[in-house]
């Protein structure tokens, strides 16, 4: 559902419309890195934002986890809480299967209306690693 | 169509249900082409006469975000947490745009803001 009024800025004639949900092709926002402990995301630990990405339902996203994981980290990756759970997580040929099903990335929580993911446990990453939101 | 022809467009009223998270999207076009909205700044209160119970912006982490579609969408969030600490009624509310250039401020918008009350509360 959705609700357009107009109004004007000097001869500009402004359009505004709100919806409850996403314009038609409106991508999807998500972001991903990495935490220093299995708890949800709060300041105590340490959260590494390493990435974010716009994509379009079922597009694949390369996450690369690699860029200051020093150490084994939890991974998490987060997105919009009125999404659907339908995030797929699958390895690529070269992460060394690190990732994948018996690596799976669980729900852990909802911060500030971001569901987020997490690994199941610490994982050291030296690649990339992909997932598919569809 | 109804045009506001001075200040704000009117009737961008919203209704809500109270504990639930809040999410809307807000499309911004300017004869007829979507503007780029992440160069400018929003900001949003929600009051109750003299008093602010929501308060909304593009600073970070302020419950205003922009969604990459050609020319962004405003996306704005209220996380549930915050959502059922508020009384269920009637509010007002409106939209401040600042111009990142200019530093114009033009109100886009304004409308009722309703809350209804829930019968499932938080979990204590």
């Amino acid at each position: 559902m959705s609700v357009t009024v107009f109004t004007k800025d000097d001869e500009d004639v402004i359009e505004i419309t709100m919806s409850v949900i996403p314009f038609t092709g409106t991508s999807k926002k998500v972001y991903w890195g990495w935490m220093s402990t299995p708890d949800m995301l709060v300041e105590a630990q340490i959260v590494v934002l390493q990435g974010a990405s716009t994509v379009l339902s079922g597009a694949k996203v390369i996450a690369d986890f690699r860029t200051g994981n020093a150490a084994p980290m939890y991974l998490f990756m987060a997105e919009r809480e009125t999404e659907p759970i339908k995030t797929v997580w699958y390895a690529t040929a070269d992460d060394s299967g690190a990732i994948g099903p018996d690596q799976v990335f669980s729900v852990i929580g909802v911060v500030n209306g971001w569901r987020v993911y997490r690994s199941k446990t610490k994982t050291y990453f030296t690649t990339t690693t992909e997932f598919r939101l569809s | 169509m109804a045009v506001s022809l001075s200040g704000p467009a009117l009737g961008l009223d919203t209704s809500v249900y109270r504990g639930d998270t809040m999410e809307r999207y807000i499309q911004i076009k300017r004869n007829g082409v979507e503007e780029q909205l992440s160069d400018h700044q929003f900001r949003m209160q929600i009051r109750s006469n003299l008093v602010v119970i929501v308060e909304l912006t593009t600073a970070a982490n302020g419950g205003i975000t922009f969604e990459q579609t050609p020319g962004g969408v405003l996306v704005l969030a209220i996380d549930a947490a915050k959502m059922s600490t508020l009384n269920p009624g009637v509010y007002q509310y409106d939209m401040q745009q600042t111009y990142a250039v200019t530093g114009k401020v033009k109100t886009r918008f304004r409308g009722n803001f309703t809350i209804t009350d829930d019968v499932t509360k938080p979990q204590s």
